[in-house]
């Protein structure tokens, strides 16, 4: 309410308007010479009276009359100035007061503390909030020169130094640090604002400075910047590097690199441009690996989407260089590769040897038969019952000879692997072939148990008869020494999947974790290498499949594996074709002529009945490797089923 | 053409039906006398020493190998000449088979020519070897017939010494000692010490 009236006061003396208010002075003027004028006429009057003693005729009094009249109107007018002035005074005062009020109050409302020097850096003036902040009371600083109680012991130069800068008028307008000392001995962190301090006549009678405690902001200041500080740190020793970048008119506009990028990539927006590989305004959170030409190094590149400081939306990129760790696992894929190339070649070498050797047999037989026809006939003996049997036979084994050529090309051809819906059965039935040979010189007996029908899966047949062979021997060898002498092989479908098992009587797994047997490099075999199951496994796996090992409840291990079926097809499977009984048999039958799929039957009957005539040689073969002909032969003889 | 000779037997001994049969075949038209085995095991069931014959044998069987039959047939002494066949020959196993006593290799497919020259050749050295075998029969019979101390007089005449010490050595007179080496020439059928030491000594 005072306050308001004051206003009020402060604003009804403001209405006066100035050019009124310089006239004031003429009213005692006016009135002076008012009065001054009538004692002068009065004056004037008496001289010219005759009569040295008034005699109050009626003119005389008449004219008295005039003249007190006239006095008596100076006087009134003059009251009546004098009222209006000391009217007009009595406002200007309250306006003054409240104005002064109002400024004090202020002052004492104010949060910024006020300080005045003189010009010799006297304290003439502090307001409540100066006092509050620097801790000291009025009396102890108005009046008081440097050094001030304030401040900071120790530091008086320095204090001195900041005061002789002021005093000089070369305070910086951005203000000034200083630290100060309270009574109560606590510390503090101001800053000041100095400006110079002029009278209405424009001579500059001190310093006026006002301070803020920036202690608090100060510390906030601090913290804040030490945690970016530790943050930059993080970033900057950070080897991935990151990058954040806004979409701007003219391209990318780099806002933020740490350490490594410039490292890398400078700083241009170039390296994030090419690490984005053209996949701007998509992003997804898994981790793309993208090569730079730039860097020339291959990067694992993460992109997300921020909200900058600024509002915009930008974009984080974070790249980490994994040339070192791609590097390492092309090596590491390379030497699979390698290793499962030798592996192949090795059983491909092999063959190709088995097979050719075995084509010295049926050529040796033509030759022999005829030669002896020829040798029969010259001596005359041109009986054909005697010389068409071996003809025949000759015939026969010119046949075998063209088979085994076919085994060859085959071999050849499959090189490739190609998955394909096989008859799984023929893929047994050839494995089991193969495997034979060996078998019997284990005198080991390889059962098939196949079901009346199985659908077709898809394989390469060539991979995974491989598969097959490798678990047959792994089986046999796992039985040397044993009184174990069965193998056996069986299908059985199981939901989409068909799985086929080979059961050995061996040894068996003993403490060895099953999932183990199937780690590169692990073998029970004295001269293994370790790598036969790792390639098993690779091969199903690569056929959507998985291979096991469980222990056989009847001693021995069971290897296991699932390959997918092909829906809708189902194929009759051919009696046992008994083809370790056909061993000798030089006439291939087509005895698994069955099913849907004659054609490809056919082929298998044929290799089938072919590769069970291979014995021999391939124990022949084995043979020879022992008698150190062929070391890297026997060599990889041992070694690539291991 | 050879004449049929009954005991110009040729054996083989092969594996594989298809070559056994076919080299059958031929060697009959060339008039030899075949007898054929599927495996060592049957034919060293089968075979007689005294019967005059030649083994062809295939290297590489399953069971007993070529190498194998034929280190059991030189401890057996038979009087048998080996040819091995083999797919693809190698030296140290030739080497080794030829250092044993084989006479060659016949490598698939055979030639006949060769063929035939190798297994003419075998029954030469079969001749030999069984008229060898007869000769050692013979002196190991001879050398059986003498006693003890006609041996140890034996003994020393090979060794070179004289009549004289050879009485000395046994504590026996020089007129014993005659009379001991009359017997051994008589019962050795020989004439000159010569024979005598040549006898002794092959034995």
């Amino acid at each position: 309410m005072a306050s308001k009236k004051a206003t009020g006061t402060f604003a009804a003396y403001q209405e006066t308007p100035r050019a009124r208010r310089y006239l004031y002075w003429l009213t005692p003027i006016i009135a002076l010479a008012a009065l001054l004028g009538v004692m002068a006429t009065v004056i004037v009057w008496l001289d010219q009276l005759e009569d040295p003693y008034l005699i109050l005729t009626a003119d005389t009094h008449r004219t008295l009359v005039w003249v007190v009249a006239s006095l008596c109107v100076v006087i009134i007018w003059s009251l009546i100035a004098l009222w209006r002035h000391t009217l007009l005074r009595q406002r200007a005062e309250a306006a003054l007061i409240a104005e002064t009020a109002f400024r004090r109050a202020m002052e004492n409302s104010m949060l910024t503390g006020m300080r005045v020097l003189d010009m010799e850096g006297r304290i003439t003036y502090v307001n409540p909030a100066f006092c509050r902040i620097i801790g000291w009371n009025e009396s102890d600083l108005i009046g008081r020169k440097p050094p001030f109680p304030y401040w900071v012991p120790g530091q008086y130069a320095a204090h001195q130094r900041m005061m002789d800068m002021l005093l000089a008028g070369n305070a910086p307008t951005s203000g000034l640090e200083m630290q100060a000392q309270r009574r109560d001995g606590s510390r503090l962190t101001t800053r000041m604002y100095v400006s110079p301090l002029v009278d209405r006549n424009g001579v500059q009678t001190g310093w006026m400075t006002s301070l803020t405690d920036i202690t608090e902001s100060k510390r906030i200041r601090e913290t804040l910047a030490a945690a970016h500080e530790r943050f930059m740190t993080v970033l900057e020793g950070l080897d991935d590097a990151i990058s954040v970048t806004a979409d701007g008119p003219q391209g990318l506009e780099l806002l933020f690199t740490n350490k490594t990028y410039r490292r890398i990539f400078g700083s241009q927006a170039t390296g994030h441009a090419q690490l984005l590989a053209g996949r701007r305004g998509r992003y997804t959170d898994e981790a793309v690996e993208v090569y730079s030409p730039m860097a020339k190094r291959w990067f694992e590149v993460h992109h997300r989407m921020l909200a900058w400081t600024d509002g915009r939306r930008v974009r984080l990129q974070v790249a980490r260089d994994i040339t070192e760790r791609r590097a390492q696992e092309e090596a590491s894929l390379r030497q699979q590769e390698k290793i499962q190339m030798t592996s192949r070649l090795i059983t491909m070498g092999e063959m190709a040897s088995s097979l050719a050797h075995e084509l010295n047999q049926p050529l040796t037989a033509i030759a022999n038969y005829s030669m002896g026809v020829v040798a029969r006939v010259r001596a005359g003996e041109v009986d054909p019952r005697v010389l068409l049997p071996a003809l025949e036979k000759t015939a026969a084994q010119a046949e075998r000879a063209g088979l085994i050529i076919r085994r060859i090309r085959e071999f050849v051809k499959r090189s490739e692997p190609r998955r394909q819906p096989v008859d799984l059965s023929s893929v047994i039935n050839n494995a089991v072939g193969f495997a034979d040979i060996d078998a019997q010189k284990r005198r080991i007996d390889i059962i098939k148990r196949l079901p009346a029908a199985l659908p077709k899966v898809m394989a390469d047949p060539i991979l995974i008869e491989q598969v097959l062979l490798n678990l047959i021997k792994n089986g046999m060898e796992a039985m040397e020494n044993l009184p174990g002498h069965e193998v056996v092989v069986s299908v059985a479908p199981r939901d989409d999947v068909l799985e086929v098992s080979v059961a050995d009587q061996g040894h068996g797994l003993g403490d060895i974790d099953p999932a183990r047997l199937f780690e590169p490099f692990f073998s029970t075999k004295g001269e293994g290498m370790g790598m036969g199951l790792n390639i098993c496994r690779t091969i199903i796996e690569s056929h959507h499949g998985r291979l096991w090992a469980v222990p056989n409840p009847g001693g021995g291990t069971i290897f296991s594996f699932t390959l997918p079926i092909v829906p809708g097809t189902l194929v009759e499977v051919g009696t046992d074709d008994g083809g370790a009984a056909d061993q000798h048999d030089a006439n291939p039958a087509p005895a698994l002529l069955t099913g849907s799929d004659a054609c490809d039957d056919v082929s298998v009957a044929d290799a089938h009945a072919d590769m069970s005539s291979w014995g021999p040689d391939l124990s022949d073969q084995e043979q020879e490797s022992e008698a150190g002909n062929v070391p890297a032969l026997a060599f990889t003889q041992k070694e690539h089923l291991a | 053409m050879r004449t049929l000779n009954t005991s110009n037997t040729v054996y083989i001994v092969d594996d594989d039906e298809a070559v056994r049969d076919s080299l059958r075949w031929l060697l009959e038209a060339n008039g030899y006398r075949v007898r054929d085995f599927p495996s060592a095991e049957a034919f060293l069931e089968a075979y007689d020493p005294a019967v005059l014959g030649v083994l062809i044998v295939d290297v590489r069987m399953p069971g007993m190998s070529g190498l194998e039959l034929q280190e059991v047939l030189i401890a057996r002494r038979a009087p048998l000449p080996i040819v091995f066949i083999t797919g693809h020959g190698d030296v140290p196993m030739a080497v080794s088979t030829i250092k044993k006593g084989a006479i060659d290799f016949l490598e698939k497919p055979f030639n006949e020519s060769d063929l035939r020259a190798i297994v003419a050749s075998m029954f030469v050295k079969a001749q030999e070897l069984h008229e060898q075998e007869a000769q050692r029969r013979e002196r190991e019979a001879m050398l059986a017939r003498l006693t003890s101390r006609e041996q140890q007089v034996l003994e020393r005449i090979v060794a070179g010494r004289l009549n004289k010490q050879i009485a000395d050595d046994l504590g026996i007179s020089i007129k014993t000692v005659e009379a001991h080496r009359a017997n051994i020439m008589e019962k050795l059928q020989v004439a000159t010490v010569a024979d005598l030491m040549k006898v002794a000594l092959n034995h």
